[in-house]
């Protein structure tokens, strides 16, 4: 049976007069590549600085792989690998220096932290990099920030917006190298950008007006607003006008198609269109995108 | 922590901060006995627009006094190059986001909060050291025969007054947002002091007393003088390391 790595319930917190996040509840489950979607400034960079005890929440616990975070120096950051939307480093230092810092601070044994370096820097393409990161472009940065994250063996990967700021190439590389990483940890990957979401993702929380308003698996999501609408494309205007005037709820969409709303009507059309040897372009089942269930949860929730 | 202290004199090292402040301060080491000797010369230069304007030239003597006059003038020319120098120590990581990478890998706070006091205190004490070893060789090469008395303790005063301010600096740093409001601090505790010694019977308590090292070679103060304004030093450099401390564990990095 698979655990929860990470397990939020009724988390608050407000900035000010604003209530940021209005008793979340999120279940990470192991394994997983885990999308955690919303609008800008929904709240998932502050529900995962929470996470990272960066921040004080106003109320609700988080736990991670079953223990509490604290906020200030939470113990638990040992399980975890985080990478920032805009990674910083010690711009003074190379790649294989920074890895180093870094396996240092977390505790690692030193031929560990040379072996693991080196495989890390590998799998995010800068194995070759003698450079200062003072050089380095914003995905170059963005990979080594996986490099650093993944350099502990992390239970738990949290990555803030990874692609937002990436050109198509580099949003490209770091998805790969997320996949690449699926196989040995739990990722949380934040994003708004929901084509990278149905790429990679197992699961999925959306997140509005700081609540998660839907989560499961990205075919349970689908499935659950799957569309009973039918996309009808016939190859003369003419026809298409005399089907509209007899059936009065075929509407026209500005792509030209007529949409049937409902299915229990496809057989009479069907039987009109051959009755009156109308010809067929098309006739496909309605598939919702992500960003149909998107768009459509944060309209009503709003 | 050891891999942090070593990313910390990484840092000094490469962004130069090491060379420049090195520099700084054998030059102004060497200034000093440079200066007092050059003065004689650069009197005798003088004299004639100085005689024009009414003013009369003597024989000007110099000797190591003179020198260590100058080294105890310069020295808090010293301590604001170092101000300025390390005012960014922390708060430069809080605006580039650089301690949130270091600080979820499991570093404690406390052990980042530790190494910058050490990298802080030692390079002044470092620097301090270059600027009284230059300035005492120096002296000792070009007056052989003249030492004047209680040198060291006179200097160490002086370091330890310059421990003080880091200790505010390193205090402000851990609340403050930028290098500004650093510097607005530790600037403030200095007006603050100026302003105290204004009363007579609070003098002997400042540390600035620990700046008036001179007087204990002419004969001024005695050592004993300046015993209260190091404890006051001392107890100032543990207060804030306490709140510093405190207050960098529960702030927003």
């Amino acid at each position: 049976m698979n655990t929860n790595v990470l397990e939020i319930n009724g988390l608050k917190k407000h900035f000010g007069e604003k209530q940021v996040l209005q008793g979340l509840d999120l279940f990470v489950p192991e394994k997983k590549v885990f999308g955690f979607v919303g609008q800008n400034g929904a709240g998932k960079t502050t529900t995962m600085k929470i996470i990272l005890g960066l921040l004080a929440a106003d109320s609700g616990m988080v736990s991670v792989c079953g223990e509490k975070v604290h906020y200030g120096n939470t113990k638990t950051n040992r399980f975890i690998g985080y990478l920032p939307d805009v990674p910083e480093y010690y711009s003074f230092m190379t790649p294989a220096e920074y890895l180093r810092l870094c396996g240092e601070i977390a505790g690692m044994p030193a031929e560990e932290i040379k072996a693991r370096s080196t495989e890390m820097l590998e799998l995010v393409g800068l194995g070759s990099e003698k450079r200062r990161i003072r050089g380095f472009s914003r995905g170059m940065k963005q990979r080594l920030g996986i490099a650093q994250a993944l350099l502990g063996r992390p239970k738990l990967l949290i990555c803030d917006e990874p692609t937002s700021a990436l050109d198509p190439m580099g949003r490209k590389e770091i998805l790969d190298v997320l996949v690449a990483a699926k196989e040995e940890t739990t990722i949380i990957f934040s994003t708004h950008i929901l084509s990278d979401v149905e790429h990679i993702c197992d699961e999925m929380a959306l997140l509005n007006g700081g609540k998660v308003v839907m989560q499961g698996t990205i075919e349970e999501i689908k499935q659950k607003r799957r569309s009973t609408a039918t996309e009808l494309r016939l190859e003369h205007e003419a026809d298409a006008k005399a089907l509209m005037r007899a059936f009065t709820d075929l509407p026209k969409m500005p792509s030209g198609d007529l949409i049937l709303n409902d299915p229990c009507k496809l057989p009479e059309i069907m039987r009109y269109i051959a009755d009156n040897r109308m010809e067929i372009l098309r006739i496909e089942k309605q598939e919702a995108t992500l960003e149909d269930i998107f768009l459509e949860t944060v309209q009503k929730t709003a | 922590m050891k891999a942090f202290l070593r990313k910390e004199w990484m840092e000094t090292l490469r962004t130069g901060r090491l060379l420049i402040l090195g520099i700084i301060f054998f030059i102004f080491g060497l200034m000093n006995p440079a200066i007092a000797k050059l003065t004689p010369w650069l009197m005798e230069t003088m004299k004639d627009s100085l005689a024009e304007s009414g003013m009369l030239v003597g024989e000007v003597t110099v000797n190591a006094m003179t020198s260590w006059t100058q080294f105890y003038k310069n020295g808090l020319m010293c301590v604001i190059v170092i101000v300025l120098m390390l005012s960014g120590v922390l708060v430069n990581e809080y605006m580039k986001g650089t301690l949130v990478q270091v600080v979820t890998k499991g570093l404690s706070r406390r052990k980042v909060f530790f190494s910058k006091m050490i990298t802080v205190y030692g390079l002044w004490t470092l620097m301090f050291l270059l600027y009284f070893g230059v300035t005492f060789g120096y002296t000792v090469y070009l007056w052989p025969e003249d030492k004047p008395e209680n040198l060291v303790f006179g200097a160490a005063c002086y370091w330890i007054f310059g421990m003080m301010l880091l200790a505010f600096l390193l205090m402000f740093s851990a609340m403050a947002n930028n290098a500004g409001q650093v510097l607005m601090g530790v600037g403030g505790v200095v007006a603050v002091l100026f302003f105290l010694n204004y009363v007579p019977k609070l003098q002997k308590y400042l540390p600035l007393r620990l700046t008036e090292g001179l007087s204990l070679s002419m004969g001024g103060l005695a050592a004993k003088d300046f015993v209260p304004a190091v404890i006051i030093s001392c107890i100032c450099v543990v207060v804030c390391g306490i709140i510093g401390v405190v207050t960098f564990d529960k702030r927003n990095l």
